[in-house]
């Protein structure tokens, strides 16, 4: 701050006062709000911890339709493996929305907002007799005026400093969030899919074979309608896990999506179509956060 | 031999189908066949599509563990994000800092001992909460 004088705090240069105005201008429309909001919004939607009790649970629930032998204990195996998976899967998750939580948090504009603080240094200057109207060391408008110019400074230069870890924290991680939530996408929607296709095969088994063996008892009429309506309660369970799976697919989607709109529009960031489209991403993942919540009760 | 997910899915596949295709048969000819038969298919079907689920199990261990590395790397970025964050909150907490420092000056120069002893108590829980 050589180009001002302590004393007075007024500019030497005009030229310095214009090009401080200048970059406190760029600052104010480096607008991280809609990156925050995204973020934040990702963060709460990617739990998907009931996605993954659904899957480590499956193999207990087929259980019940299996008879005891060499198969029943495989199933017991298989149970105590994915106790023993759903932690990795549940990381993963957890992974994400770390990663989406502190990206909100260093996008959040109040972080480099020193207003309070300032106020809080100037009150106590004047407290202690430096800043006054009488013979005091600085009068109470230069410090006013000082405050000012400091509260403009610090954001501009913390602002920029912050937009550029932002930028490179995005475009650093983008490869490799656009990997991990492809390999998540592929897990659910192949192996849990595939999961709970097994677990409908369990049901149908059982329910079949009640059918098949009333008809060929001759009761055609008693058992496979009650068998074909526990069934179709059973059947409604799974299928609505599978729309639980659905909606998570999308979730994933939309985080890889708007990561990728971010990392590709990370020098314009400020532009209005750019805040339109990260502000839409965030829309539908609250909306779809929202259907989770119901289907997950 | 190891095998990939993508092969560990595709059997994971095939193995519930035959389970399924084989109930069908069952279903089907129930009367035909006798109580030892059909307990016999059933255990073979049941056989088959636990092993489908096995596979199902194994391609999932297989592909986090393709995307171990990649997860390595965000939460790397994580930690950077979140030391950003503190720097950043590292000057409010100066500016606090001084202000408590400004106040205490204030109180020594005024030379009131309970104005001394307060500003000094909030120098000191200014300092503990920002290197908190």
């Amino acid at each position: 701050m050589t180009s001002y004088s302590r004393k007075t705090w007024t500019f030497r240069r005009p030229l310095d006062l214009a090009a401080v105005l200048l970059v406190s201008g760029l600052a104010a429309c480096t607008n991280l709000a809609a990156v925050r909001e995204f973020a934040k919004t990702s963060a709460s939607s990617a739990d998907f911890a009931q996605v993954v009790t659904d899957y480590e649970s499956s193999p207990e629930r087929q259980l019940i339709y299996q008879q005891e032998g060499e198969a029943n204990e495989r199933l017991k195996a298989l149970a105590e493996r994915r106790k023993d998976q759903a932690p990795r899967l549940l990381d993963c998750q957890k992974i994400i929305v770390d990663y989406m939580d502190a990206l909100g948090d260093l996008a959040a504009d109040e972080l480099t907002s020193v207003d309070s603080e300032l106020d809080g240094l100037s009150k106590a200057l004047e407290e202690a007799g430096f800043i006054g109207d009488a013979d005091k060391v600085i009068s109470k408008a230069s410090a006013s005026a000082a405050a000012a110019i400091a509260k403009v400074l610090i954001r501009v230069v913390q602002d920029g400093w912050r937009k550029g870890e932002v930028c490179k924290i995005v475009l650093e991680v983008n490869p490799h969030l656009q990997e991990a939530l492809a390999g998540m996408k592929e897990v659910l929607d192949l192996d849990l899919r595939t999961s709970l296709q097994n677990e409908r095969a369990a049901i149908e088994k059982r329910f079949g074979a009640w059918t098949a063996s009333a008809k060929a008892n001759g009761d055609p009429d008693g058992a496979p309608p009650v068998s074909r309506v526990l069934l179709a309660e059973r059947v409604r369970e799974i299928d609505r896990m599978e729309q639980l799976l659905d909606r998570y697919l999308t979730v994933l989607n939309i985080i890889a999506n708007g990561h990728l709109d971010l990392a590709e529009n990370i020098d314009s960031l400020t532009t209005e179509e750019t805040i339109v489209a990260i502000e839409r991403h965030s829309k539908d993942l609250r909306t779809l956060y929202k259907q989770i919540l119901i289907l997950a009760k | 031999m190891s095998i990939t997910r993508d092969q560990a899915r595709d059997l994971a596949r095939q193995f519930r189908e035959l389970s399924v295709q084989l109930g069908d048969y069952r279903f089907s000819n129930w009367g035909t066949l006798t109580a030892a038969k059909r307990r016999d298919i059933e255990n073979i079907e049941w056989t088959l599509l636990n092993y489908s689920s096995d596979f199902v199990t194994t391609a999932v261990g297989l592909a986090l563990d393709d995307i171990a590395n990649d997860f390595v790397v965000i939460t790397r970025a994580t930690r950077r994000a979140r030391r950003a964050i503190k720097r950043l909150e590292t000057v409010k907490d100066v500016l606090k800092i001084a202000s408590a420092l400004v106040a205490l000056g204030g109180a020594i120069a005024s030379k009131n001992p309970s104005a001394i002893l307060s500003s000094a108590g909030d120098l000191v829980e200014t300092i503990a909460a920002a290197t908190d």
